[in-house]
């Protein structure tokens, strides 16, 4: 789907929600370019690295979070910085501005009236109340999300009762706020008229969080239950370990199907069915699925019609056959790491007109090296001359 | 303000979260959505609780945060002629979302292929599991199941500890996406004039969450596993206890000044200058001594007070916030995250009883509003059946009563 096509996107700062929604406007067919401080944007140093070995332009996060984009390096503390910063930000339809909402209003309002609609301040906290302008590391925001509180729980939490609350995996609370400000940004171009300067958006990555939480929040409003990690068991396991990993295994609606499976009820007396109780159904179930590998287990409640899955290791889904054949991971090849996989977008699109299934991330960039397009920016786009652009560069401000 | 999507007309077939949530937050954004369901098929959000066959079908607060700004008809798709009703309204609407099994819309005959061929420029978004197609497309459904196909399960928990079953967030974060998908997909219908069909999969949105797992699990030899609130670099690095077992405080340090200011609150002249943490990279290697002095120390700290403390010396933290202390912030306050909403307290028949509450409300403002997104009612089971019926697709009240006498219409 490239309904974005010729829509210009200018990305400053280092949230990393802004650089998942520039992302996803770049898989989205928009034209995003990225503005990176000289030495690099901050997430370049994050690791696992491709090859484990150390490398500007070999952090996976980087690599996988900046497809798409363009890339220009820019000291903004300095005058000449600041002066190439405000003419692309005229010239962008869209400027997502992931630092400081402070210098981010400023230079929204000194943007010299242009192209620019919508200008998107992204930040922890959002721009507005008690709470902006907090510093916050990934862990922090999304313990101040409210989903860390509820983490791990089940009966993950009760094997271990008495530990911390725990964040979400890798970066999974910039990148749902991500989404979220994605669509803040689709919902703005129905409203946005850049003859009445650009829509000021303030995206808060807590905002976002706290709007995944909406059955919790009400369950408190109305009820009083305030949810924790030790609220979140279920009296028929869902998580049960098997021979070789986990399984997610969900029969509670399905009863007769799980007993035509693993046996039904041992019987109370001769000719009356057994009263097995919730917990002995469940010990049941443990000790049925203990025995048995997880492909096992998967095919054949399958079988029988029962709702299973498989914890899979990342490694599993990028040799599952169902991904392959959804065509999940894209094939990218990047100057520096080489060819990945890489997933692009959630979803597939049947054109109505044509009739066809666009393939994920068909024609989409690797990310940018450092610097990249900094003489194709420079030159081709700002005028200035070969002279200059060097000089630039000498001085270190791009 | 103008509500950015009037003008739209949404047919909405879907229950529980991920569908319903995409299509409530469509109508606070000004589309007219009508929601579909059947006596005999009502959304499962509206029976979950009380006495089976005694609640009252309206009353459950699960239904009205998903269904706000939705019209509400019954039509049993089940029953002859049913089928040829919904393409009718199908074909004067210009978005259909549905998050049946994947297979069931074509055994009604209200697949996209079906719907194309009466209303070319249909939007239809189809919310499922795995997705339409693929060996795994029929199964998968529930949140917990797609969560651990996806790598979340796998990937959220304690080092070397056992996986994490993930609940009714992940729904939420489907629907949000899905959100994103239609947005984009009306965006693209409202520049060229047309449809498509969007296939959003629930296992692909927490791969999407993932993403920079894969491309490291590709390439580098690091194992991939559960970290918990482990950082690559940062120490200390945490999530530590107060005073009160139920106040915990995330904190990190990154720099040397982050660690002098926590210092510096903390009172520890000695580890301030003690040579094991002299950088980013000494306070890595002795990361676990580190952690271990914070938790020792945090757990003597007032809860009430040593947020405070630690941010006005400049420490980088945040509280755990619980749900309560997230409906009570000033700061959420402040920023008109919220829009008030009177939710039934209980689904017992008769009841009538009301709280006033508080609903999420958009989680963005446009130019310091948040005025283009009004969360309106959660409709009544088939309130809008003579509106829809009558008014939008203009049956005649004889034709709507027969339709109602053979329980097409129930």
């Amino acid at each position: 789907m490239d309904t974005l096509s010729g829509v210009r996107v200018l990305e400053v700062g280092p949230s990393l929600s802004a650089h998942f929604v520039g992302r996803q406007l770049a898989a989205l067919g928009a034209d995003v370019l990225k503005v990176e401080p000289p030495e690099g944007d901050p997430s370049r140093r994050r690791g696992p690295f491709v090859w484990d070995a150390p490398h500007r332009d070999g952090s996976a996060l980087f690599l996988y979070l900046n497809l798409g984009k363009r890339g220009i390096t820019l000291d903004r503390r300095t005058p000449t910085g600041r002066e190439i910063l405000g003419r692309l930000a005229a010239d962008a339809d869209i400027v997502l501005w992931g630092d400081d909402t402070t210098k981010g209003h400023e230079a929204a309002a000194a943007v010299e009236h242009g192209r620019v609609a919508i200008w998107m301040l992204v930040s922890p906290y959002g721009a507005v109340g008690p709470d902006a302008g907090f510093p916050a590391h990934s862990l922090n925001i999304y313990h101040a999300g409210g989903e860390a509180y509820l983490l791990p729980g089940g009966i993950t939490w009760e094997r271990y009762p008495d530990r911390e609350p725990i964040k979400a995996p890798g970066y999974v609370g910039e990148f749902s706020a991500g989404d979220s400000m994605a669509a803040a940004i689709l919902v703005a171009r129905r409203l946005a008229d850049p003859e009445r300067g650009p829509l000021l958006i303030d995206a808060s990555v807590q905002d976002a969080l706290v709007a995944l939480l909406r059955t919790e929040l009400i369950d408190y409003a109305v009820a009083g239950e305030v949810a924790s990690r030790a609220s979140r068991s279920m009296p028929l396991p869902g998580l049960v370990e098997a021979w070789d990993g986990w399984i997610e295994f969900m029969p509670r609606h399905v009863l007769p199907r799980l007993y035509e499976w693993i046996g039904h009820p041992p019987e109370a007396s001769p000719g009356e069915p057994g009263a097995e109780s919730i917990p002995e159904l469940a010990a049941r179930i443990s000790a049925w699925v203990a025995d048995r590998t997880r492909s096992e287990l998967y095919r054949e409640g399958v079988a029988h019609g029962l709702p299973i899955g498989i914890y899979l290791s990342p490694e599993e889904i990028l040799a599952d056959p169902h991904m392959e054949v959804r065509e999940f991971f894209t094939e990218i090849e990047h100057p520096y790491a080489g060819t990945l996989r890489y997933p692009t977008l959630p979803f597939l699109f049947t054109s109505g007109e044509s009739g066809e299934t666009s393939t994920r991330g068909e024609g989409l960039s690797p990310a940018p090296l450092l610097g990249q397009h900094n003489l194709e920016v420079l030159e081709d786009y700002l005028g200035y001359t070969r002279a200059e652009s060097s000089a630039l560069f000498e001085c270190g401000i791009v | 303000m103008d509500k950015p999507l009037s003008g739209l007309r949404v047919v909405d077939f879907s229950m529980v979260y991920a569908g319903p949530l995409c299509a409530a937050m469509l109508g606070a954004l000004g589309a007219e959505v009508i929601k579909v369901e059947s006596a005999a098929r009502l959304d499962q959000t509206r029976t979950r609780r009380g006495k089976p066959g005694d609640i009252d079908i309206d009353a459950d607060r699960t239904y009205h945060i998903y269904n706000h700004n939705k019209r509400s008809i019954s039509l049993n798709l089940q029953a002859p002629g049913a089928v040829d009703l919904a393409k009718r309204l199908i074909q004067q609407s210009d978005i259909v979302i549905e998050a049946f099994r994947p297979g069931a819309m074509k055994r009604l005959g209200l697949d996209y292929e079906s719907l194309r061929a009466i209303h070319p420029k249909l939007l239809m978004l189809s919310i499922s599991g795995n997705g339409q197609t693929g060996p795994d497309a029929e199964g998968g459904a529930y949140a917990a199941i797609f969560a651990a196909q996806g790598g979340l399960g796998y990937l959220t928990g304690y080092p070397g500890g056992m996986p994490t079953e993930w609940r009714a967030s992940v729904d939420l974060r489907v629907g949000t996406a899905a959100f994103v998908a239609v947005l984009a997909g009306v965006d693209r219908l409202l520049a060229t004039g047309e449809g498509g069909h969007i296939d959003v999969a629930g296992r692909e949105v927490v791969g999407v969450a993932l993403g920079d797992t894969f491309v490291a699990a590709q390439s580098s030899a690091e194992p991939q596993g559960p970290a918990a609130n482990e950082d690559r670099v940062m120490a200390p690095c945490g999530c530590f206890v107060t005073d009160d077992p139920e106040a915990w405080i995330s904190l990190a340090v990154s720099t040397d000044e982050e660690w002098a200011r926590l210092c510096s609150v903390a009172g520890w002249i000695d580890f301030a200058a003690d040579p094991r943490f002299g950088d980013g990279f000494l306070r890595w290697r002795h990361r676990d001594a580190l952690n271990e002095i914070v938790r020792k120390w945090m757990r003597q700290q007032d809860a009430a007070t040593i947020l405070e403390r630690l941010r006005a010396g400049g420490v980088v933290c945040a509280p755990t916030l619980r749900v309560d202390q997230l409906v009570d912030s000033p700061h959420l306050a402040a920023r008109n995250l919220w829009q008030p909403y009177s939710l039934p307290t209980s689904v017992d028949p008769g009841d009538g009883e009301e709280i006033d509450a508080q609903m999420v409300g958009a989680p963005w403002s446009f130019d310091g509003a948040r005025n283009f997104y009004e969360v309106g009612r959660a409709p009544a089971f088939a309130l809008d059946n003579e509106l829809v019926f009558i008014d939008v697709l203009g049956l005649s009240r004889a034709d709507y009563d027969d339709l109602v006498c053979r329980m097409i219409i129930d």
